[in-house]
């Protein structure tokens, strides 16, 4: 069996992907195809350890690791990981900066996806900025591939242009199944991480504290802020309507926002 | 083009005495000014006036620089090929003189052979793919001559960058930088095996007898391309002129992905990653003293019983997030890379039966460090690819500043 390449993958273009369909064959690898056209079974990642859980009467730990773009979750089984790994998670306590390689995993109906851990250790900053470095460079390559293939290019003329079958094969799949690539919102992303001001300023993680923004921001005479308009400003902070729906859902029921008529919203 | 008055009588002077005054003087420069206003370089002028005057001159093959008739000329077959094309013989192969040689094609149906000495009659030149072919019509005359007296050929060196080195190509003059070499015993003389760099790639090499030293930089005059297992390497045997260069050649070190490595069917290169596993079968191994192959008891499938000697191998993953590939480190390297000795390390095995310590010894020092190496890659398929590497450094702040700009540019 094809020994897995550790993908280095940033942790939002991570949890923006799907989980693929297994084939049913045996043993087969599962595997995850992001936005951007990365199959991806093995992962290596760094970033801070901000949490664990030991669950299951001290044989399971689970846990997160953010790598400023997100967070990772993962989880380690005491009678199936690597004695060093359990060792590691059982022995060091959040907040750490982490090296971690796992691989990819789906639990429960909903289909969670964690990481299975590999290898887990502590590392320095000068590894978190090699693998921010070498993610980034990852991420641009396949950029500039689907740029390729947005403008006609066919197969075989990139094949032969020294572009990796593999890679051509997975970025065409992600461009059939996610439609939109986000090109703008990842090149942002590349572009904060370099230190060079993005489009988006000081984007917020808490996506109730955006909307709340917005709805005071985009208010119209005092009637409350369209429910259209706070959707199109929210895509540009990279958030979807179906999210947008649930925050503004989450905000009625707090009770920290009303709606003075249809498809308007106001904060109290 | 300009040319001063008395470049033009140098010129003069040489094509009066050739010609033996067949023409006078004023003539001559008379003609010679006026090729020259229509920019016509001087040697290529002189032919042409002299192939005008004198056609039974014969040509040697430094004078042929451009388009030119009535080429008679006395050299020796260098090599010579034959194909049929619509019913008719042509031959073709490269023509010498002790000034150089020249590739050339005929219609005349006549046997030649290497080594050959011929006399060409009514000939031209023409250049065919940019280079400057002699064609004998079928108007023109290729005789045989036996016991001319003829100099050694001087082959014309072709310059190239290591980029460029196909198989076939010979009398080679290439300059590179010797980043790696090893001694080896061969059956009559010593050999040195290596990799030769310049800054567009890296070509494997062998020497025979002598000896070039890493990290030095050398031009090699008369060196040629030998096939071996599909996979070209630069051959420097005893003729060829091997001229240390005081200049310190740059070397590429453009980072490939294993991936492309894969895809391309690469020999060698810089490739960076991480270590992510030390192999269990890393450690202490028994070799046969004869051949050096490892060996799973005494006996050895070529050498029979034998007493083995040991070694140290370290087997570990290196993974560049686009393939991942087995790494072999040497005993030097495994010295190196844990800071003890071959002799230490064997006495913390001793010591410490059943556990394996230098699987641990090397852990405690490689795993999760990002290297860059230069490796020889072996590849069988994707699941054994192989790198035996010659230099292994760390990342440091450099690289990340490399790498940085190198985003900088695909971002902005």
């Amino acid at each position: 069996m094809t020994r897995e390449p550790a993908w280095r993958i940033f942790a939002q273009e991570f949890n923006d992907s799907i989980v693929l369909e297994k084939k049913g064959e045996e043993k087969e690898a599962n595997y995850i195809l992001t936005r951007l056209g990365a199959k991806v079974n093995r992962l290596f990642l760094v970033g801070i350890m901000e949490n664990k859980n030991v669950m299951n009467e001290n044989s399971f730990i689970t846990g997160s690791v953010n790598d400023l773009t997100g967070t990772f979750h993962f989880s380690a089984d005491k009678n199936y990981s690597n004695p060093s790994v359990w060792k590691f998670l059982s022995s060091n306590e959040p907040p750490n900066r982490v090296a971690l390689v796992g691989k990819v995993r789906t639990y429960g109906e909903s289909k969670n996806l964690d990481l299975r851990v590999e290898t887990i250790m502590e590392c320095d900053e000068f590894l978190e900025e090699y693998w921010k470095l070498s993610a980034l460079r990852n991420m641009l390559y396949r950029i500039q591939i689907i740029h390729e293939i947005q403008n006609n290019s066919d197969r075989k003329t990139l094949e032969k242009l020294g572009y990796p079958s593999n890679y051509l094969e997975s970025i065409t799949l992600a461009m059939d199944i996610f439609k939109d690539q986000r090109i703008d919102a990842y090149m942002n992303l590349a572009r904060q991480l370099m230190g060079i001001q993005g489009e988006i300023e000081n984007r917020e993680e808490d996506p109730e504290k955006n909307i709340l923004d917005l709805i005071e921001k985009l208010d119209f005479e005092g009637k409350g802020a369209r429910y259209e308009d706070i959707v199109e400003n929210a895509s540009k902070l990279n958030m979807e309507r179906a999210a947008v729906d649930e925050t503004l859902n989450n905000l009625l029921e707090k009770g920290l926002i009303y709606e003075p008529s249809v498809n308007f919203f106001k904060k109290l | 083009m300009k040319m001063d008055e008395k470049e033009v009588e140098k010129y003069v002077d040489e094509i009066f005495k050739t010609l033996n005054g067949k023409i006078g003087k004023d003539e001559i420069k008379k003609l010679f000014n006026l090729w020259l206003s229509f920019h016509y370089p001087p040697d290529l002028i002189k032919q042409k006036i002299i192939q005008k005057y004198a056609p039974e001159k014969l040509l040697k093959i430094s004078d042929i620089k451009g388009e030119i008739k009535n080429i008679n000329m006395v050299a020796k077959v260098v090599s010579v090929k034959t194909n049929e094309k619509d019913g008719r013989i042509i031959t073709s192969g490269f023509l010498g003189d002790e000034t150089g040689t020249i590739p050339f094609t005929t219609s005349i149906n006549v046997q030649l052979k290497k080594g050959d000495v011929i006399r060409i009659t009514n000939a031209y030149s023409s250049p065919f793919n940019n280079v400057l072919r002699v064609y004998i019509p079928g108007n023109g005359k290729i005789e045989s001559l036996d016991n001319y007296p003829m100099e050694r050929v001087q082959f014309s060196l072709n310059s190239y960058t290591i980029d460029k080195l196909q198989k076939n190509y010979r009398n080679l003059d290439i300059k590179g930088k010797v980043i790696f070499v090893e001694e080896r015993e061969g059956q009559a003389k010593k050999r040195y095996t290596g990799i030769l760099s310049d800054k567009t790639g890296s070509v494997p090499f062998t020497s025979w007898g002598k000896k070039l030293e890493q990290g030095k930089s050398y031009r090699f005059k008369g060196a040629y391309i030998r096939e071996f297992k599909n996979k070209i390497y630069l051959n420097i045997d005893e003729n060829v002129e091997i001229i240390p260069l005081d200049e310190d050649i740059n070397i590429s070190e453009t980072v490939e992905n294993l991936i492309d490595a894969l895809n391309q069917n690469l020999q060698y290169g810089f490739f960076e990653g991480i270590i992510l596993e030390v192999k269990d079968d890393t450690g202490i191994i028994a070799r046969c003293p004869v051949c050096g192959r490892t060996l799973k008891g005494r006996e050895c499938p070529e050498h029979g019983s034998v007493s083995p000697v040991n070694d140290l191998i370290g087997k570990v993953t290196f993974d560049d997030g686009t393939l991942a590939s087995t790494m072999i480190l040497n005993r030097m390297q495994m010295e190196k890379l844990t800071g003890k000795t071959f002799e230490e390390l064997m006495k913390m095995v001793v010591s410490n039966p059943g556990i394996s310590v230098i699987k641990e010894e090397i852990e405690k020092k490689i795993l999760m460090i990002p290297y860059r190496i230069f490796a020889r890659i072996s590849i069988k398929d994707v699941n054994r690819i192989t790198l035996y590497p010659f230099d292994l450094r760390q990342l440091d702040e450099a690289h990340l500043k490399l790498m940085r700009e190198n985003i900088m540019g695909m971002i902005q």
